[in-house]
């Protein structure tokens, strides 16, 4: 009995160990910082968590089914760039359509998602019809998506946002701000379509083993399609939400996101083999993520040893999982 | 142009260039299929003609990349055009390959 508690608790710490040294070194910070364990810290901590979780969500459902999206990165930008363009004010100088008024920023947003939504589609497309492997499909479409922000904005940063779009990402309802609701929003509605909806059982079972999903009826094509699909519209979300926030885009915006992104997700525990993942796996490893990097400015760690910081959790949580898939094999 | 201007433009491509070109070795190296089809795709039909179609495809990809890189300098309409049908017919070669030669 001793043994298999003993085995049962290793497993626990393998499993969860990179969950638990960032959750030591957050308390670690915490105490011996004064100003971590704040409010504003934490407002600040959840703003910036927000739109990384709208990235991550979308991420999670192409790593679910063993894919990956190299192309979330550019996608943002490409989003944030559209939004921008749409919603500057009219006295604007550098104003990018100078005889349009700006549109309701919700219709913006819609636009913005549609856009990308479509660009997602053929992503899809080329993984699901053509076979083409997810990596060097997104990594294809990374590259157009870039270069077609280029040729929008014509490499020039925005900015003379109208405030209706600005307040989006200063405005708060109940004490907490928009960009926390929209992401909760965005949490709610995955969940509901990962655990409630045919679609969600599908995207499970084409990870899980695609040629027994195929056989099984599982139309896996158009799932793949609509993953891609609901993946870039997300992206598109984020783009804007992120413009929102810092009032101002350039194609450069998000540049990078996508591999903090799957690495959030893998460290909260959705599986790159394929299969196995959660919304809250999603929701852990970005706010484990966030509080990593918070962590290590707070304890004056330089700017570049963050990055190897960071890379060391990202090698050690995928060598993790991997573990996992092995075990379980 | 500064050094750090070139990667400016052209930075993203020639990563790209370098990750496909990776894979395209390998793949042709390691002969392990497994590398662009996943674990749990069924065995290919001819596995030595589909490990030379799927590299030389992916390098393709990357010399395709590599052009964009360096048309990005003199046309950025162009490279875009470039890179679109360089893909497109990556994506159709693709797939007849996986028809022909896949599980």
């Amino acid at each position: 009995m001793a043994k298999i508690n003993r085995k049962k608790l290793n497993d626990f710490l393998i499993n969860n160990g990179v969950i638990i040294v960032m959750f030591v070194l957050v308390i670690y910070t915490g105490f011996t910082s004064d100003n971590f364990f704040t409010s504003n810290n934490l407002m600040n901590i959840l703003m910036n968590i927000s739109a990384r979780l709208v990235i991550a969500l979308g991420i999670a459902g192409c790593v679910i089914t063993a894919g990956c999206d190299l192309s979330a990165g550019r996608m943002i930008g490409f989003g944030g760039c559209i939004a921008g363009t749409l919603l500057q004010k009219m006295d604007y100088s550098n104003k990018f359509f100078p005889d349009m008024e700006p549109l309701n920023p919700f219709i913006a947003l819609i636009i913005v998602m549609l856009i990308c939504a479509l660009f997602g589609t053929v992503t899809g497309f080329f993984i699901a019809y053509l076979s083409v492997p997810p990596f060097i499909a997104t990594l294809a479409m990374m590259e157009i998506v870039y270069g077609i922000s280029m040729i929008y904005t014509k490499a020039t940063p925005l900015g003379g946002y109208v405030k209706a779009y600005t307040d989006i990402g200063s405005g708060k309802f109940l004490g907490i701000n928009y960009l926390i609701w929209i992401a909760v929003i965005v949490a709610a509605i995955t969940w509901f379509i990962f655990n409630m909806t045919r679609h969600g059982k599908y995207m499970y079972a084409i990870g899980g083993n695609m040629q027994a999903a195929e056989v099984a009826g599982v139309p896996v094509k158009l799932t793949l399609i609509l993953i891609y699909m609901k993946a870039a519209a997300m992206y598109g979300l984020a783009g804007f939400m992120l413009g929102a926030k810092s009032g101002g885009a350039s194609v450069q915006l998000g540049y990078g996101y996508e591999m903090e992104a799957i690495a959030a997700c893998t460290i909260g525990g959705v599986s790159v083999t394929g299969g196995r993942g959660r919304v809250s796996s999603a929701v852990i490893g970005v706010t484990v993520f966030e509080l990593l990097k918070v962590a290590l400015q707070y304890l004056g760690v330089d700017a570049n040893a963050q990055y190897i910081a960071i890379g060391i959790v990202i090698f050690v949580a995928i060598s993790l999982d991997i573990r996992k898939y092995i075990a379980k094999k | 142009m500064q050094g750090n201007g070139f990667l400016e433009v052209a930075g993203i491509p020639l990563l790209l260039f370098a990750v496909l070109v990776y894979y395209g070795v390998r793949l042709w190296i390691m002969k392990d299929v497994t590398i662009v089809r996943g674990k749990h795709k069924p065995p290919v039909k001819d596995e030595a003609m589909y490990v030379k179609s799927a590299s030389l495809l992916i390098l393709f990809l990357a010399f395709a990349t590599l052009v964009m890189a360096f048309l990005l300098f003199m046309n950025t309409y162009a490279a875009l055009g470039e890179f679109i049908a360089a893909t497109l017919i990556m994506g159709i070669l693709w797939h007849r390959m996986e028809q022909k030669y896949g599980g």
